[in-house]
């Protein structure tokens, strides 16, 4: 039986209705997100993502995958989980993606000078779409978070070094040892932020230097298995469809 | 052919339209041009402001030029905000419609697109907030010496942004319970917490001028200072919740079929939330 | 390249660049309370080399510093403490900075009551008019700027390069190295991205899937070819992944992580030849807008000795007569008859004498340290810098209470 009455008497009007729905939600998203998910990655871990002098083997690569992965988590549930529309991850990394690169070029570069070769944020599109193909393949949260999420964190270093790889070419500098990444940092001055400001790998406790990569890369896909569980509960709070009986 | 499989049909033949004719005449795309046209001008406007005035009247939050130049237009943010917020929030509530029992179905629909203009306009101011004007203050405050509370980027990113998003969030807020059956009869959790969780982002302030007094000089973005404004933009994220809310609503209200084609529950899936 | 993706931007947000930052006003250094900037870093000696360069050439910044002994307990320790440079951004790039010789490319561990020497050396990338300060930024304590002076720079800034030549041989721009990676790795994933987005968006997405779901028509939402294109895009973006890894391993076979830890650094050795200041009291007249002190005086040094100079929070009192030329030094910070002594006779080598001091300047103004009497503590301090009859110089640091006086005098 049906409760409501209708207001279209056609499956014409009907689409059109459902289609500039879906149209206004596009834009309704994608400005939202590139927002709130900008807003959380810069307060959460922005020093990395802005600054070649902190894209380090310990930190870098392990809270940019974590931190960025609490808005796909999100998006996959929200998106799979009423519509079974399968790009939940890829959708909040592009707007994130939007969100750097706009602000990178205006404001980093157009307003306070810095060159973007210095600021330009890391990608996470590669593990993104992966975790999207994932939980398309399996419709299964679970094995997304076990075998997406970690997939998301591993596969971030190695998706990062086309790029990262020029910037830790070793200079001597006035008979210091220091990268390409290290010198612009010491170079390209930020008045606020001096050089003990940086959250950087300063060595391990043993001989493991040379595998400083895999492991924290290895931890960090751990880690993001756990923070997929948790926020796809968090999820189930902001999709909820309930509305409370009273008054404020 | 039963009513599910003509619905089915009748979908697959519609994905062969043209797109913008089933846009048509269905949302206002006047009211959602003018609101995304005058944030962008404002803001486009702001900027040119900061271009020209930051590095040569901003500096130096003691100079008579900072008084004139800076710390008027945030006198100025902060009446037109407080005129803006009561006299539209004000608008919206003495217009409310007295009569929802008896509103058309047809007339609910328009109306849950006008909520979604106001949605779009809050979303898009959203956006300059928490994505241009946050990061752009990173960039200010990483390259000079944070010397008042109010710097140039401060007035603008929590004084005039953060407001003006503020008074969007709410206006949509009391359009659907002053305009919509559903969320007048009872609250909507997820909208509730998309509106109030970003507008805590504005006492938060209080929080982030009190460590940098007394803590924290230099600009270090990922110190857990700022973490009160990393969880409550995890709030905006309940748009996805009214999102559905609406969807659901809008299936119920374009069902012209004899029964409810929608009347079945979710399929059950095999995950770990269900 | 770098400027033209700036330009594009710029213009997509309709020319928000029309201004250059051709004119900066002042800096924001006075914003620190007073008893911290006095009792902090004593800045002396600072020098400019030159108040006027071209795009491409080089400013040298160079002077001395003293931690004060009464370093307040509001800040931390400069146990970890970094030689900075307070310019509005990257105007200037640093190109090598030197404390006490040493080259100081990161933080180092600095001593509470001893003196450094530093060198700074600028080369200037943007014109306009700018003010160059030294600065030592104290971890867990904030920045301390010394004194600013304006610095001039001309030219054009598309003429700006800074070459740097690697250990593997490669001289490389630090203004364009590594970007067109960047630009084109970041555009060959936004075209996947955007790609997997335009192929779900092209069909009707919320309401009409989430009808289908729920009739149980869940296996048409998820149609066979969305699975090979799937498929494909996953095994495209696994090799790619691959491909820029390892292609990049063979371009850049020998790369080094990013450098970190502290510096070792020593201070200057300290004097030998010493004068002895103990302050008995102090006060400050507001109205008058001077500081009255009372010191004693002890001549350790082998020459009679004349007071020629108080100086705190980088402003410099004057005993005219006494000090010699200062050379170029900001003028608003500088007060040339603003010293009064009592008794202003040579102080024997081995004699105490009782000297009342007046420091008289509008700078305790207009550099706000006159709202010391809003500080929770009501210290003061500064230096005080004898010379004997041939120009040698003696410098003491001292510190103490100082009583606000609210009537005029």
């Amino acid at each position: 039986m049906r409760t409501v009455a209708p207001g279209v008497d056609s499956y014409a009007e009907a689409y059109r209705v459902h289609r500039a729905f879906d149209y206004i939600l596009v834009f309704i998203f994608i400005t939202l997100l590139t927002g709130i998910h900008h807003l959380h990655a810069m307060l959460s871990v922005g020093d990395w993502t802005f600054w070649t002098d902190w894209k380090d083997r310990r930190w870098w690569l392990f809270v940019i995958p974590l931190s960025s992965l609490v808005f796909p988590v999100v998006g996959q549930y929200i998106l799979w989980q009423h519509c079974r529309v399968p790009f939940g991850a890829t959708l909040m990394v592009v707007c994130l993606l939007l969100g750097q690169w706009i602000d990178r070029v205006n404001n980093f570069a157009g307003w306070v000078y810095y060159p973007l070769n210095f600021v330009w944020p890391g990608t996470l599109l590669p593990s993104a779409i992966i975790l999207d193909l994932v939980l398309m393949f399996t419709n299964s949260y679970v094995l997304t978070a076990v075998l997406g999420a970690w997939s998301w964190g591993i596969l971030f270093y190695p998706s990062q070094w086309y790029m990262l790889g020029a910037f830790h070419l070793p200079v001597d500098y006035h008979g210091v040892l220091m990268s390409i990444a290290d010198v612009q940092g010491f170079e390209y001055i930020r008045t606020g932020t001096p050089e003990y400001i940086r959250i950087i790998e300063k060595g391990t406790l043993r001989t493991f230097g040379q595998d400083v990569t895999p492991v924290s890369a290895f931890f960090c896909a751990f880690a993001c298995i756990l923070v997929y569980f948790v926020f796809n509960q968090f999820a189930k709070l902001v999709a909820s469809v309930k509305f409370i009986k009273g008054r404020i | 052919m039963s009513a599910t499989t003509q619905a089915v049909a009748q979908y697959q033949a519609d994905q062969a339209k043209p797109i913008l004719t089933s846009f048509k005449g269905i949302i206002n795309g006047a009211h959602w041009l003018f609101g995304v046209a005058f944030i962008t001008l404002m803001y486009v406007a702001v900027r040119i402001y900061e271009q020209v005035f930051a590095w040569t009247k901003g500096l130096d939050s003691f100079s008579m030029e900072f008084q004139t130049y800076w710390m008027s237009l945030f006198y100025a943010e902060v009446a037109v905000g407080a005129i803006a917020a009561f006299g539209i929030w004000g608008y919206l509530w003495k217009t409310r419609d007295r009569h929802l029992d008896q509103l058309e179905p047809m007339e609910e629909i328009r109306r849950h697109f006008k909520l979604l203009v106001w949605l779009a306009c809050y979303t898009y101011a959203v956006y300059w907030a928490a994505r241009y004007f946050a990061e752009q203050d990173g960039a200010w405050h990483q390259t000079v010496i944070r010397d008042s509370d109010f710097t140039p980027s401060h007035i603008i990113l929590f004084y005039l942004s953060f407001p003006v998003y503020i008074i969007l969030g709410i206006g949509s807020w009391l359009y659907a319970r002053t305009r919509l059956p559903q969320f007048a009869e009872g609250i909507s959790l997820p909208h509730t917490i998309a509106v109030v969780g970003p507008f805590l982002i504005l006492p938060n302030v209080g929080l982030n001028e009190w460590g940098h007094t007394f803590w924290f000089m230099e600009e270090l973005f990922s110190a857990p200072l700022h973490w009160g404004f990393v969880t409550l933009s995890w709030t905006g994220l309940a748009l996805g919740g009214l999102m559905l809310q609406l969807m659901y609503r809008l299936i119920q209200l374009t069902n012209f079929e004899a029964e409810d084609i929608t009347n079945e529950p979710m399929p059950h899936h095999h995950n770990m939330v269900d | 390249m770098r400027r033209k993706i700036t330009n594009l931007g710029i213009i997509s947000l309709i020319l928000l660049s029309i201004a250059p930052a051709s004119l900066v006003n002042a800096h924001g250094e006075r914003s620190q309370e007073p008893f911290l900037r006095m009792l902090s870093v004593q800045w002396y000696d600072t020098k400019w080399s030159t108040d006027k360069v071209a795009v491409n050439e080089e400013v040298v910044l160079s002077g001395k510093f003293h931690l004060h002994t009464g370093w307040p307990e509001a800040i931390a320790k400069p146990d970890v403490a970094f030689m900075h440079v307070y310019v509005p951004g990257p105007v200037f790039v640093r190109k090598g900075v030197w404390v006490n010789g040493k080259p100081m490319v990161r933080s180092a561990s600095y001593e509470i009551g001893r003196d450094y020497e530093y060198k700074i050396v600028m080369k200037a990338r943007r014109p306009g008019m700018h003010h160059l300060h030294p600065m030592l930024n104290v971890k867990d304590g904030g920045p301390n700027a010394g004194p600013g002076n304006w610095v001039e720079i001309t030219g054009d800034a598309a003429d700006f390069t800074n070459p740097v030549t690697t250990l593997t041989g490669e001289t490389v721009d630090l203004e364009t190295w590594g970007w067109s990676r960047v630009r084109n790795w970041h555009i060959l994933w936004a075209l996947l991205g955007g790609f997997w987005l335009v192929w779900w968006l092209r069909r009707p997405l919320l309401a009409g899937r989430n009808i289908l779901l729920r009739q149980g028509r869940e296996d048409e939402l998820i149609t066979p070819m969305d699975r090979k294109v799937g498929m494909g895009l996953g095994i495209l973006t696994l090799a790619l992944i691959f491909y820029g890894y390892f292609s990049t391993i063979d371009k850049f076979p020998i790369t080094v992580p990013l450098q970190a830890g502290l510096m070792e650094l020593n201070p200057l050795p300290v004097d030998e030849d010493v004068v002895d200041v103990e302050l008995q009291e102090a006060h400050y007249d507001i109205p008058g807008r001077s500081v009255r002190m009372t010191v004693n005086v002890t001549n350790g040094a082998t020459s009679p000795v004349r007071l020629g100079e108080f100086a705190t929070a980088s402003i410099r009192w004057l005993n005219a007569g006494v000090a010699p030329d200062v050379g170029p030094y900001p003028q608003d910070l500088i007060a040339l008859n603003g010293l009064e002594v009592d008794s202003d006779t040579p102080i024997q080598p081995g004699e105490t004498r009782t000297l009342n001091i007046v420091a008289t300047d509008a700078a305790w103004e207009t550099e706000r340290l006159a709202l010391l009497i809003y500080d929770p503590d009501s210290r003061f301090g500064g230096m005080l810098f004898f010379y004997d009859e041939n120009g040698k110089r003696h410098k003491q640091t001292f510190g103490g209470p100082l009583i606000p006086t609210f009537t005029a005098i």
